[in-house]
């Protein structure tokens, strides 16, 4: 009769914690809605990884991580969808907004620099770019990089994109003015060609790969995903990888991110530093933007509403919403919505380069 | 001080303050190159915006 009890007996108190830290993120993803396509995968896993002698993560998870994650393939079936979901026109209008895309990325290099402070190089390197806001960027870099904290780096990364609503108004409002939040952007709607739009993801990817080739395979696939969308002859591959393949390649995804989720990986001083850290790249990621927005109306006598700045994190479609809303709180006229959503797509793209720019620097 | 020696008695942290001015180089590099990239990508977008325009 011992069969009843022998294995409970084996429950450490650190197993009892991520069990709990399992539930919590499952609360997370139903009750409160937060990113619940990967936080309810990774929660559940973590509840399996955690079960004494559990087979689930000797066998089943272990295998879609050594298939998926180990290899960076996941992350990059998943961009294929991201890719066929996004709409450049609003940036195709507008690219300079791609300025602010950029200025946005600032909060990984200076995480870059808190983190080295406490970890080695190539964890440090890892942890920064939490502030790509961006899951398969994040973990493909992290893996790549080999660091230990691919774990804390995937729910740092998810949960912050989730907490964007609560995150960045607070650092948009002290940053800025209300004189300058009243700021209008009028909208001029201009017509897209289509070979234009079919033209935009192959020059990305040329010229992207081109001058950082380690971040071929992220941007390639992104933009092969989009490409797939702005062809025009392939809608059944395009639905496709907007829905079944980017809900499967999630599935797998999260639950397999839970291999790095047992106590012994998880519950270290190290990984609430990372936590941390993590909170403070998207702090620093959004006041990056709204600064250089700011900095740019000293010489521009048509002024941008510098919030837009804070729309170039990769949280895409969630910042420029935000944003947009923000605007409408302050001037029930003011209408950011297309310019936030461009400068939004825009950090989608500059994260990437961003990841392969880590890529680049740390790689050995 | 009270902090340093809190982190430097957990065995997995090794406090290194100097660690952040090794990488300050890192985040000047970093940023120019995004900022060039992205400048090659706005010129090209502005040169297939005006070849694959519209014509009316």
């Amino acid at each position: 009769m011992d069969i009843l009890y022998k294995n409970l007996l084996e429950f450490s108190w650190q197993q009892g914690v991520m069990i709990l830290i399992g539930l919590v993120l499952i609360y997370l993803a139903i009750k409160k809605e937060m990113e619940p396509t990967l936080l309810l995968p990774m929660g559940f896993g973590t509840i399996l990884v955690n079960i004494p002698f559990s087979d689930a993560l000797a066998g089943p998870i272990k295998e879609l991580y050594n298939a998926g994650i180990a290899n960076e393939l996941f992350p990059l079936l998943l961009f294929i969808g991201i890719g066929a979901m996004i709409d450049f026109g609003p940036l195709l209008t507008n690219p300079k907004l791609m300025l602010f895309g950029a200025a946005a990325q600032f909060g990984i290099f200076f995480t870059l620099c808190m983190a080295r402070m406490f970890f080695p190089d190539l964890d440090a390197a890892s942890i920064s770019i939490i502030g790509a806001a961006d899951g398969p960027t994040s973990i493909a870099v992290a893996n790549t990089l080999g660091s230990q904290y691919v774990g804390a780096i995937t729910v740092a990364a998810y949960s912050y994109m989730a907490l964007v609503p609560i995150i960045q108004p607070p650092v948009i409002k002290l940053l800025t003015t209300k004189k300058e939040r009243l700021i209008r952007m009028p909208y001029e709607q201009k017509s897209v060609s289509k070979l234009t739009r079919i033209m935009f993801p192959i020059i990305i990817t040329v010229v992207v790969s081109a001058i950082i080739p380690q971040a071929t395979a992220l941007i390639g696939f992104l933009m092969f995903g989009n490409l797939i969308r702005e062809c025009g002859v392939l809608d059944s591959l395009s639905e496709t990888a907007q829905k079944v393949l980017a809900n499967l390649v999630t599935i797998f995804l999260g639950i397999s991110v839970a291999f790095n989720m047992t106590a012994q990986q998880f519950l270290k001083l190290d990984t609430l530093i990372i936590m941390g850290l993590g909170l403070l790249a998207f702090i620093v990621d959004t006041a990056g933007g709204v600064l250089f927005a700011k900095f740019l109306n000293l010489f521009l006598k048509k002024k941008i509403n510098p919030m837009i700045g804070a729309a170039g994190i990769s949280a895409f479609p969630m910042s420029g919403r935000i944003v947009h809303k923000m605007g409408l709180k302050e001037d029930p006229q003011n209408f950011l919505l297309m310019h936030s959503i461009g400068v939004n797509v825009s950090g989608q793209i500059a994260s990437v380069i961003a990841g392969g720019i880590i890529l680049n620097l740390f790689m050995k | 001080m009270k902090l340093f020696a809190l982190l430097n008695s957990a065995p997995q942290i090794e406090f290194n303050p100097d660690g952040f001015v090794k990488m300050l180089p890192y985040m000047g590099i970093g940023m120019a190159v995004i900022f060039v990239i992205i400048g090659v990508i706005i010129l090209a977008t502005l040169l297939i915006n005006k070849i694959f325009s519209n014509k009316k």
